[in-house]
């Protein structure tokens, strides 16, 4: 290589670090102020000028917002709706992905594609309906009514069929020689297959769930029934916006998901790559 | 009968199988969503509230609605996010994306970090830029405040609010767009950058005719996705503006609207018929879309 | 730094054993569960406090509190009124008259009458403001009236003369005038006046009963705000913020007026004396001092204050009702009286309201209760207060002026009177 060319090669390399810095400060800052004003006292955080770092790291925050509000429920209401929507979702969309992917009956491509067009829909158009439903089946403020519409996605089924059509036939063909039924080959021959396509669709429901805010907000009034993201919105009073009290409750909401990120990074970037796939 | 009979019993069973399959599937989309469809378009003629009797109204719903100031406000500022957003979103994760993908030293932990945002729900997002745009406190202002300029009122003045929330908006989505694109480049055959360096193609060249062409169908596919979730923005402006503000007004969003009307004010009817124009609108775009992507996009084979 | 981080793990560990023990424990005697929803998160301890004391008395009972603020609470009821399964005791403000034409308030009539309770025990203005038409469907709990607090380290920084009661309107701008321009002068940061104009009651609704408007009522029209004198209180407020004496609707809209005051950048606020016990309790206490509203053309403050409803809907009426009669009667009214966080609407125990303050004086409270109106109401309140906040919110921000404003807002609540009849 000329020397020529190393510089230029060189340059092109300050330039791509000095942007990924810059994005990463532009990310990561915000995180760093929340966790910095969570350990100030309120006189800390309205004195101008203003101080960057706490005077004493103290966690009478904390305190506060465990006392005032119910956090053990909410992480407790999040992580069993999580689980009951990731286990709930898997099993009926990869059913339905491997009917759609490997069976042949009247009609499916029909249905398959009146699925797909679903996924065009806002989802607010639904929510009036569904919330009427949940006041029927008297199932407003239970964690059921949190669980019970999200077990079934279009988009985790789309997902998983793609997955299942990469898989050869003669997998099949040799199972069913071996007198394997059509359910047979799904659950002991294909679903250990396509593992990481289910911890990638895994993920992104645990995320939606995670993430939602208007429909817990909505069907859910006892507090005790809350999830974290509706429980945050509780932190913002009528009398007076502590603000160190509402970064620790945030700090306390986001911590559990930037953790199993931390230990679960390849899964989640598989995770949300996958959500680039198109048909 | 004669047509189920000719099949073979293993034909039979599979079509049994499938449908049995499918079922639990449709059986839940039919209930939570083709059923509450058409019950919305239903409510959205109707005076529907959270409690009483329903009456049916015809098209009076959509008629105040259309004579409303605050859904053209609303619908104007809806559309303005995706003006914004939408191309800064895809255009900033693109370039972070081809940036990550020259693997230079460090190149996982830059990736961790900035996907941070992906992983942290959008109620602690909103709360967090509604402490740092706070007029009195925030700390924006104090370094403007610091350099000699005038404090800004990031959230509630009119004329810059809803750049504010654009601006968390961006922030929020560019890390998961940033890892689409990145799964996308990696996906690019190796060999026909090799192929271009022997042409002696530059780095411009190679990114205008290899880079973008093959990324193409992600592209249009990831920004028809953000279209539509910009469209449909609600959680920031729930979490960032207080009722009464005064910024309200200029950040108020189709979606804050129908969450105002319908459960606030409890006018379900009114509500459903938001719902209704918002499909209709969503509908639209991503039918035009898709017309575009059918003439500029690069096909395979 | 060591013992914070000992108390909270150990306050952690006490709530991990709470949650596990109230999921496993099938208690013997299975008492009766109430819930009771209230929406202050600065009262909350003080109920926590009542409630204590509550099971102490009925064992038998056991209480869930259910904190909903504010923002949420309206919609939380009208949900929980729509599923018909509203909580068992809630606070009930004059957003009263819909929750009784939907069905969702128990009429407490027959209760009160088998409790021997002498009515006569309570405020008048209280306890008739949740009657309707004659049926009594809450309880009172207490009286808020509004007055004017000021920071006496601002004012004699900038050696302003303190204000006194009786001062007129006039007097309250020149007043904001002369802080304005010592401000000015010698570079402060401090605002002469703050206001919460983003919410009705500690603001405009007081400058219009000055005025001596009904606001709402229950005339056939429903409002009398599309008559001239209704601009002039908005007009005042847009005023005040052209003078520069009040910030702009985008300040106050960003932090509430309070905060600032809180933080001692507003020199005076209009405060409703259900911030009393935050006032007490601020670092400079000591410095803050109360009068009573300027008087604008009638001295009168518009009073609101709460009530104890139950739901229609409750499966344990006789306990929920035992629960009302306790958080209405003497000892709860004295627990929030001692702890500033309510004038008593028992009459018995008011006198406990005033040695319980530590530093500021609250017998201003009080004095500005003396006359007084039930806080304007009618029965589309719940819409109409909004309708009327929107618009208030337009004229602030300058979009609409005071005439055009008040007109427009006098139309969609005239409008607004007329479909809540139709569809009843």
């Amino acid at each position: 290589m000329g020397k020529m060319n190393r510089t230029k090669y060189k340059r092109g390399h300050i330039f791509t670090h000095a942007v990924l810095i810059l994005a990463v400060l532009i990310s990561v800052v915000p995180f760093i102020w929340m966790i910095l004003t969570a350990f100030k006292n309120y006189e800390e955080s309205i004195r101008i000028p203003m101080t960057i770092f706490p005077a004493r790291w103290n966690f009478d925050n904390f305190q506060v917002i465990l006392s005032k509000f119910p956090f053990g429920r909410f992480y407790i209401n999040t992580f069993t709706v999580m689980i009951f929507v990731i286990l709930g979702e898997l099993l009926i969309s990869s059913m339905a992905a491997y009917a759609f992917a490997r069976l042949d009956f009247p009609l499916k491509n029909g249905i398959f594609i009146f699925c797909l067009s679903l996924m065009m829909v806002p989802s607010q158009i639904f929510i009036i309906p569904q919330y009427d439903l949940m006041v029927k089946l008297k199932l407003t403020n239970t964690l059921v009514a949190l669980i019970l519409p999200r077990l079934f996605s279009v988009f985790s089924t789309f997902l998983l069929r793609q997955f299942f059509l990469t898989l050869p036939r003669d997998l099949d063909d040799a199972a069913k020689i071996d007198g394997c039924g059509f359910f047979g080959i799904y659950f002991r021959i294909l679903l250990p297959l396509i593992r990481p396509a289910l911890i990638s669709v895994a993920i992104l429901s645990g995320l939606t769930i995670w993430k939602d805010l208007l429909w817990p907000l909505i069907v859910n009034s006892s507090m005790e029934r809350y999830t974290l993201s509706a429980g945050l919105a509780l932190l913002i009073g009528e009398h007076t916006t502590n603000f160190p009290q509402v970064m620790a409750g945030s700090l306390m909401a986001v911590t559990p998901m930037i953790v199993a990120f931390f230990f679960l990074q390849k899964q989640f970037v598989e995770g949300i790559a996958n959500t680039g796939i198109k048909g | 009968m004669n047509f189920w009979k000719k099949r073979s019993e293993m034909k039979q069973k599979e079509i049994l199988t499938g449908y049995l399959m499918i079922g639990p599937l449709l059986i839940g989309l039919g209930v939570f969503y083709v059923y509450s469809f058409f019950i919305n378009i239903f409510y959205s003629m109707t005076n529907k509230k959270t409690f009483g009797a329903i009456k049916f109204v015809g098209l009076r719903n959509f008629e105040k609605l259309f004579a409303s100031e605050k859904f053209w406000t609303a619908l104007g500022n809806t559309f303005k996010y995706v003006v914004i957003c939408v191309p800064l979103v895809i255009v900033i994760s693109l370039l972070l994306a081809i940036l990550l993908n020259r693997n230079v030293s460090g190149t996982g932990i830059y990736r961790t970090l900035i996907f941070l945002p992906a992983v942290t729900m959008p109620a602690a997002i909103g709360l967090i830029w509604k402490w740092i745009f706070n007029y009195e406190f925030g700390v924006i202002n104090a370094a403007v405040s610091a350099f000699g300029g005038e404090r800004i009122a990031w959230l509630s003045d009119k004329s810059v609010v809803l750049l504010a929330v654009a601006t968390v908006l961006i922030w929020a989505d560019v890390s998961l767009r940033m890892i689409v694109f990145l799964a996308g480049l990696q996906g690019i055959p190796n060999a026909l950058y090799e192929a271009a360096e022997i042409d002696g193609a530059s780095e411009t060249t190679k990114l205008f005719r290899i880079t973008l062409p093959m990324l193409s169908p992600t592209i249009f596919f990831a920004a028809l996705m953000e279209m539509i979730g910009v469209f449909q923005i609600f959680d920031f402006i729930y979490l960032m503006i207080s009722a009464n503000s005064a910024g309200l007004p200029a950040a108020r969003s189709l979606v804050s609207y129908f969450y105002d009307e319908a459960f606030v004010r409890g006018n379900h009817g009114f509500g459903s018929a938001i719902t209704v124009v918002l499909f209709a609108i969503i509908l639209i775009m991503t039918a035009l879309q898709l017309y575009f992507q059918k003439k500029w996009v690069y096909q395979e084979g | 730094m060591k013992r914070c981080k000992l108390v909270y793990g150990l306050v952690m560990s006490a709530m991990m054993c709470a949650l596990i023990l109230s999921a496993v424990s099938v208690s013997a005697a299975d008492p009766v569960k109430i819930s009771f929803m209230l929406w202050d998160e600065v009262q909350r301890p003080v109920f926590d406090e009542i409630i204590a004391k509550f099971v102490e008395a009925n064992p038998d009972i056991e209480v869930e509190i259910q904190l909903t603020p504010w923002s949420q609470y309206w919609t939380k009821l009208d949900a929980a009124a729509g599923a018909g399964e509203a909580p068992d005791v809630f606070w009930m403000n004059t957003f009263m008259s819909k929750y009784v034409d939907a069905g969702v308030l128990e009429p407490l009539d027959s209760y009160i009458d088998a409790a021997g309770l002498d009515r006569a025990a309570w405020l008048g203005t209280t306890m008739n403001a949740y009657a309707d038409e004659g049926v009594q469907y809450a309880m009172p709990k207490g009286m808020d009236t509004v007055v004017v607090a000021f920071n006496k380290k601002i004012f004699d920084k900038y050696e302003v003369a303190y204000p006194a009661d009786g001062w007129t309107w006039d007097e309250f701008i020149a007043k904001g005038a002369e802080l304005r321009d010592a401000i000015k002068t010698a570079g402060g940061d401090e605002y002469a006046l703050v206001m919460e104009i983003d919410s009705a009651q500690p603001s405009y609704i007081q400058l219009l009963a000055q005025d001596g408007l009904a606001i709402f009522d229950e005339s056939e029209k429903g409002t009398d705000l599309d008559s001239p004198d209704a601009v002039a209180a908005f007009a005042d407020i847009v005023a005040l913020i052209d003078e520069g004496i009040l910030p702009d609707f985008k300040v106050l809209s960003d932090t509430k007026a309070t905060d600032l005051f809180l933080s001692e950048k507003g020199a005076m606020v209009y405060v409703g004396s259900w911030k009393s016990s935050v006032l007490d309790e601020a670092s400079f206490a000591g410095d803050i001092g109360m009068v009573k509203m300027p008087i604008r053309k009638v001295d009168i403050c518009a009073i609101g204050g709460l009530g104890y409803s139950m739901s229609a809907f409750s499966k344990h009426k006789d306990a929920a009702w035992k629960l009302v009669e306790f958080l209405s009667g003497p000892e709860s009214n004295r627990i929030q009286a001692e702890a500033r966080i309510e004038i008593p609407a028992y009459l018995a125990e008011q006198e406990a309201y005033l040695p319980a303050f530590k530093t500021i004086d609250g017998s201003v409270f009080i004095d500005q209760g003396v006359l007084s109106v039930r806080f304007p109401s009618h029965r589309p309140l719940a819409t109409t207060i909004s309708i009327m906040s929107d618009y208030a919110g337009q004229i602030f921000s300058k979009e609409l002026t005071p005439e055009e404003g008040v007109a427009a807002m006098a139309e969609a609540i005239i409008e607004a009177v007329a479909e809540y009849r139709a569809d009843m």
